[in-house]
């Protein structure tokens, strides 16, 4: 490397390798946070793929993604010289080697930090000595590509924490590590093969179709329809296959969101609840609103009781007195008066002292509708003093339930207040769209699988036909001598179309079957004994994707821990290259960026005393916390290891790589913990 | 990654010459990348010559 990330100047690193036939290779780049491991990864990555990001990128910002070391790009700035970078590879493929170098040029412009490409080399030379120069990008990594399919990259040369990705279940995760798989197998190029030969046959179908007569015209054309069938069913079934999909995906973010949901489950029902106390609090208010207007008349009475009790007792003392009814009816004393004579015949004189008696009568006495009137008031008032009680008890109870409904009311509205606080954004609140919006997603996915059925079963109806007029076109051919040229060529290219399906089916059986097999048997030297209790063993479905099953048969992926994870994973790799390479050991590097981290001791010991059985270099980066005098010793009683680095901090943004011998590691690491200490 | 195309053809040995012939040759063309309608035509031109081979 040169002027690469935090390697200033020239450095570089040798890799272990069975070169020389010892054994050792295993190789150990040791450093804090921040001293560039994943800067070493990055500068494979960038020369092999001319990747100028990482995974682990994601999300971060192009424009601030340096390549270029910093302090050599501010240093030549002031000269206003480009700082030239790039970094160097060799390595060795099937007794071949390779030279690929990819540079970068780099600049400060009026305070703006440049860097760009500047090209791609690879040099080949072959096992005779003879070398091949190129300079095309494109050609350049398509080389690469079949050595190691970028595809497939992450899963030799792999960051510890990204391993498990190779697990996870999701769509676009299945999908690539099927495409690689494929790749890596060459499978792709089998079933780029079998389109390209159904190309030529429906071509040769078409054109037999249009020359071909009688009965054997018939079934040539129907074999033609049939195969334009058959490719519009295969395309539907994929488009619907991958809507059922896009459909579980959305359902995984939709049940994701209702888990937050549930956590707030208690306080929306609760919240819930209380919404409708209050409206039927409220409910009830208006009720009682309404039963008081109907009652105010009788009840504004109340508001007049003294008066009324004055009244009734006076209209009831002249009752008593009986002045109502009085005892002598006015008009009889008027009469008397009038007459100036008695009832009794006696003669009344005016001014007598029986005169004056009865013009006080007179007075007293009221007019017979006077006394009527009197009488009916007494009544009513009689009435509405018996009823008073009951107005009041009435009035009161009515008044207090409405003081308690209005004390409840403000209750339940300040209680909602808190719960509305407590449960936070609307956004979160509406689980009821999310749950009608997963009900109405199910709802297709049902109608989705129904369809799709109904295109498999006529995709399978169609398909028996096919062979059935497959088998009646060659009958006829034979019985009818057809032997024209096109038949012929479209005999050929049906067969060879046919026999690539038939060795397709069967090599990815067995392709995956053996992967399954050998990756169990990486499986059991990894895993630790407790992991053993449980787990049983990977299978590797028929999308490439990996399932693992417990001792009861159970499929028990999501189950299991990131450590556990990333073992299989693990022990998957080292199985597709051993398939990969057919049962030599995995030739391609399997590099690793802090793979301890997720790992108890026992798996940690399981992997550093078995890898480097099954793989050609072992590339170990490690910081001080995961790489420790325990894994430093175990490696060491392997007998495997052979190159240690370490990357110290030489200056900001400097990092210089030393090559120190294994043998000194121990009191190293030991040096290293002392000094945190 | 001969090993793997060594089991494939291992397996198409198992049918006629001919047909071998033509699906080792759909297989090698797209080890090279052609696109598949350039590898149809390629296929195309081996069937005639296979076909007027038998017939002369």
């Amino acid at each position: 490397m040169k002027n690469f990330r935090q390697f200033k100047g020239s450095q570089s690193l040798e890799f272990a390798s069975d070169a020389s036939g010892s054994g050792q290779t295993v190789t150990v780049i040791f450093g804090e946070n921040g001293r560039g491991k994943t800067g070493i990864f990055r500068a494979l990555m960038f020369c092999l793929y001319g990747d100028l990001r990482l995974l682990q990128d994601e999300g971060a910002v192009e424009e601030e993604l340096y390549l270029i070391n910093s302090p050599e790009l501010m240093s030549c700035s002031e000269a206003k010289k480009p700082v030239e970078a790039f970094v160097t590879i060799e390595f060795s493929h099937r007794k071949e080697k390779y030279i690929v170098k990819r540079k970068l040029l780099g600049m400060i412009d009026q305070g703006e930090r440049i860097e760009q490409l500047d090209g791609v080399s690879l040099s080949h030379t072959i096992e005779g000595g003879n070398t091949k120069n190129y300079n095309d990008r494109d050609e350049i990594k398509r080389i690469i590509n079949s050595i190691l399919d970028e595809s497939v990259r992450e899963y030799f040369l792999f960051d510890g924490e990204k391993i498990q990705r190779l697990t996870l279940a999701s769509r676009e995760q299945r999908k690539a590590v099927s495409n690689g798989i494929k790749s890596l197998l060459n499978v792709d190029a089998l079933e780029k093969a079998i389109d390209a030969t159904k190309s030529l046959r429906k071509n040769l179908n078409d054109e037999l179709a249009r020359m071909a007569t009688g009965e054997y015209g018939k079934v040539v054309k129907r074999l033609n329809d049939l195969d334009t069938r058959s490719e519009e069913l295969t395309i539907n079934i994929k488009t619907l296959e991958d809507e059922h999909e896009a459909a579980d995906i959305q359902k995984n973010k939709i049940d994701k969101k209702l888990d937050e949901f549930r956590e707030l489950r208690h306080l929306l029902d609760a919240r819930r609840d209380a919404e409708q106390q209050l409206q039927e609090k409220e409910d009830n208010v208006k009720s009682n609103l309404l039963e008081m207007k109907t009652k105010t008349g009788k009840v504004s009475l109340l508001l007049l009781s003294d008066t009324i009790e004055n009244v009734f007792s006076q209209i009831d003392q002249k009752i008593e007195k009986g002045e109502i009814p009085s005892d002598i009816r006015k008009d009889l004393i008027e009469k008397i008066i009038d007459e100036q004579q008695c009832i009794c015949k006696r003669e009344v004189i005016p001014g007598s002292e029986p005169f004056k008696q009865i013009l006080l009568w007179k007075n007293k006495v009221s007019g017979i509708e006077l006394e009527k009137s009197a009488r009916s008031i007494w009544h009513i008032l009689g009435s509405i003093q018996s009823h008073k009680a009951d107005l009041t008890t009435l009035v009161e109870t009515t008044l207090q339930n409405y003081a308690v409904q209005k004390s409840d009311i403000e209750m339940f509205r300040s209680k909602i207040d808190q719960l509305n606080k407590d449960i936070g954004s609307s956004e979160r609140t509406d689980a009821t769209a999310f749950e009608k919006q997963r009900e109405y997603i199910e709802k297709k996915q049902i109608e989705n699988s129904s369809r799709r059925l109904n295109l498999e079963n006529e995709l399978k109806a169609l398909v028996l036909e096919q062979g059935q007029l497959v088998a009646k076109r060659k009958l006829l051919e034979q019985a009818e001598n057809i032997k024209t040229e096109i038949s012929q060529r479209a005999l050929l290219t049906e067969e060879t179309c046919d026999a690539l399906i038939a060795v397709y089916d069967e090599f990815t059986n067995e392709v995956k079957e053996e992967i399954s097999k050998e990756a169990n048997k990486y499986f059991s030297l990894l895993l630790d004994k407790e992991g053993r209790k449980t787990l049983d063993r990977i299978v590797v479905n028929e999308d490439y994707s990996l399932q693992i099953f417990d001792k009861w048969g159970k499929p028990f992926l999501a189950n299991i821990s990131a450590g556990q994870r990333q073992i299989m994973s693990i022990s998957f790799i080292a199985a597709l290259a051993n398939v990969a390479s057919a049962g030599a050991i995995l030739e391609m590097p399997l590099f690793m960026d802090t793979p301890f981290g997720r790992l108890s001791l026992e798996h940690r010991k399981n992997l550093i005393e078995n890898t480097p059985g099954f793989c050609a270099q072992w590339i170990l980066l490690g910081t001080d916390t995961e790489f420790r005098k325990q894994e430093a010793s175990l490696l060491m009683n392997t007998g495997r290891w052979e190159k240690f680095y370490i990357l110290k901090g030489e200056d900001a943004g400097v990092t210089v790589i030393e090559e120190r011998a294994v043998s000194d590691a121990l009191q190293i690491l030991e040096e290293n913990t002392l000094g945190e200490n | 990654m001969s090993e793997i195309n060594e089991l494939i053809r291992e397996k198409l040995k198992a049918y006629p010459a001919d047909v071998y012939s033509l699906a080792i040759k759909a297989i090698k063309l797209s080890e090279q990348g052609l696109p598949k309608t350039t590898i149809a035509e390629n296929l195309n031109a081996l069937v005639r010559q296979i076909i007027k081979k038998k017939e002369s």
